[in-house]
């Protein structure tokens, strides 16, 4: 549990903590697309050597974005056991008679498990490096021209501020939960998987009880501090683009057309 | 006095089939510390809720500032008061205490070049200046609802409602709350309504409402509620320290006076012992 850490702000002083939120989104949503380019192992070692680089701009330590990934073992191992079941292409590698392994099933797997990484990397970086209400401001303020097709986007902005705020209070109420369920007798790392159903449902059950009367008991102070939703604001902190975040959105769009090259290229 | 808060024949229910309030009815002075007691489940939470406006009721009225509370001008009303929650955790919005001070500013449309200020003031206000840019998890139960406070006084509410504002804190946290609550009652423009079961809080009130199941079981000063000890023991409270030292002299035949300090009860009994 102590190993989730996305959604974790990382309070820095460097000059990744200070581009202007809305460059960040931008810079990260255009990175995703890069990603999603087929411009091979140089395109994913070029955006790969650039992330590195942020995050040494960024001074988070590289083992603390690692544990980002620790999550996604599972699917990644899910991952390759279908594409070794479905993909049947390439050169046979390994014959074990009733399963045979081809090479481009454990390529394909390679593509995607890197792309989730990389993918993972750079939200993680985001949200470590910005405060969720400036994130909260830069979602809005990118989704106030949607506002006319009848967008929320003040709405939806709130509601991701509320869940990244509130992650590590949940967080420490699951920590609390597994152990009073732990003193009971509880076993959650051992036992046949009918038990361990029964253990998940154990900690389950309370945590969303308890985070829907969190839920509720926000909602009230909300309310008793004056917000309405739809009703119009103040904003605190204003945003305000600066040359250094131009500099990312243009390199962020550079890095796509180097992406896009490769790919007609290769 | 003028009556701030006026709350007549309320009546309300969760399911609508039990009545969590039986047709209570207090007023609140303007300028007073006025405080709720009664023990779990006596309906005095449900009540502070209800002056905020959180909850409607069944049937009765409340009327704030001498406007009776209806949807209309719920919002209008809700300006002039703030209510501090029992979790600290639950009620912090933002991700740094600045910003969380901001929040109602924000709400209530303050100009944002002059929230740096109204900030400033009030964290200094709780002692919390020094913490304005930390993030709720590195502060304790205490400090939170303290930021909580300095976000409402922010709003400059002349109401301002402490629903079991202490109940989740160390003993620490808990006096350092208590001596907010009795710096602020200095204010004379600023009302205090407390919603509390810790009888020695009780004891700084001007005036106590005490609950039970429901319903209004005395209206008075700290005296008048605590003088009565069978009463309150019946309903499942306590009385204060220094009633409890005054009821143990009695037993044994000495009457000492009601005192609301634990000096006065010691000078009365220092004067005592040298006669």
């Amino acid at each position: 549990m102590n190993n989730i850490v996305f959604g974790k702000y990382i309070p820095l002083d460097t000059p990744i903590h200070r581009l202007d939120p809305r460059a960040k989104i931008l810079a990260m949503l255009i990175a995703l697309v890069a990603i999603f380019i087929p411009a091979g192992w140089y395109g994913y070692g070029i955006i790969a050597v650039v992330i590195l680089f942020v995050i040494h701009l960024s001074k988070i330590k590289l083992k603390v974005i690692f544990k980002a990934f620790k999550p996604m073992i599972f699917m990644m191992c899910f991952l390759l056991v279908i594409n070794v079941l479905s993909v049947k292409e390439g050169a046979l590698l390994l014959d074990l008679g009733f399963l045979e392994i081809y090479s481009k099933a454990i390529i394909d797997t390679l593509y995607i498990i890197v792309r989730l990484l990389l993918m993972i990397m750079i939200t993680t970086i985001l949200t470590m490096t910005t405060k969720p209400l400036d994130l909260t401001l830069g979602i809005e303020y990118l989704l106030t021209p949607f506002k006319k097709i009848g967008v929320p986007a003040h709405e939806i902005a709130m509601i991701i501020s509320i869940a990244l705020r509130f992650i590590p209070t949940i967080i420490e109420e699951t920590m609390r939960i597994m152990n009073s369920q732990k003193s009971r007798g509880v076993d959650f790392e051992e036992g046949k998987l009918k038990e361990k159903i029964s253990a998940i449902i154990s900690l389950i059950v309370p945590l969303f009880s308890v985070s829907l009367l969190r839920a509720d008991e926000l909602a009230n102070a909300m309310e008793a501090r004056g917000y309405v939703p739809q009703a119009p604001r103040t904003r605190y902190r204003r945003l305000k683009y600066e040359r250094r975040d131009l500099i990312l959105v243009i390199g962020a769009f550079l890095l796509l057309a180097l992406m896009i090259t490769l790919a007609i290229v290769i | 006095m003028k009556k701030i808060v006026e709350v007549k024949d309320v009546i309300f229910s969760y399911d609508n089939e039990h009545d969590a309030l039986k047709g209570v009815s207090f007023d609140v002075e303007e300028g007073s510390y006025t405080v709720i007691l009664g023990h779990n489940g006596s309906g005095k939470s449900t009540i502070a809720k209800l002056i905020a406006g959180l909850l409607a009721i069944k049937s009765g009225s409340i009327a704030v500032d001498g406007k009776l509370m209806s949807l209309e001008n719920i919002a209008e009303i809700r300006k002039m008061m703030g209510i501090v929650f029992q979790n600290p955790d639950n009620q912090f919005i933002a991700s740094t205490v600045r910003e969380d001070i901001a929040f109602g500013l924000e709400n209530y449309e303050v100009d944002p070049l002059k929230m740096d200020a109204i900030i400033e003031k009030y964290a200094g206000l709780v002692n919390m200046k020094e913490y304005l840019d930390k993030e709720p998890s590195n502060l304790s139960g205490g400090q939170k609802q303290r930021v909580a406070i300095a976000g409402i006084l922010a709003m400059r509410p002349r109401l301002l409602i402490f629903d079991e504002a202490t109940s989740m804190l160390d003993p620490t946290g808990k006096e350092e709350i208590k001596k907010i609550i009795y710096d602020l009652h200095t204010d004379d423009t600023l009302t205090i309504l407390s919603i509390t079961h810790d009888i020695e809080e009780a004891l700084k009130a001007d005036k106590i409402i005490v609950l039970n199941e429901g319903r209004v079981y005395k209206i008075g000063s700290p005296k008048e509620i605590f003088s009565d000890a069978k009463g309150l023991r019946d309903i499942g409270l306590d009385i204060p320290f220094t009633y409890k030292v005054k009821e143990a002299f009695a037993d044994v035949g000495i009457r000492l006076q009601e005192h609301n300090k634990v000096e006065d009860l010691v000078e009365e009994l220092w004067s005592l012992s040298k006669n």
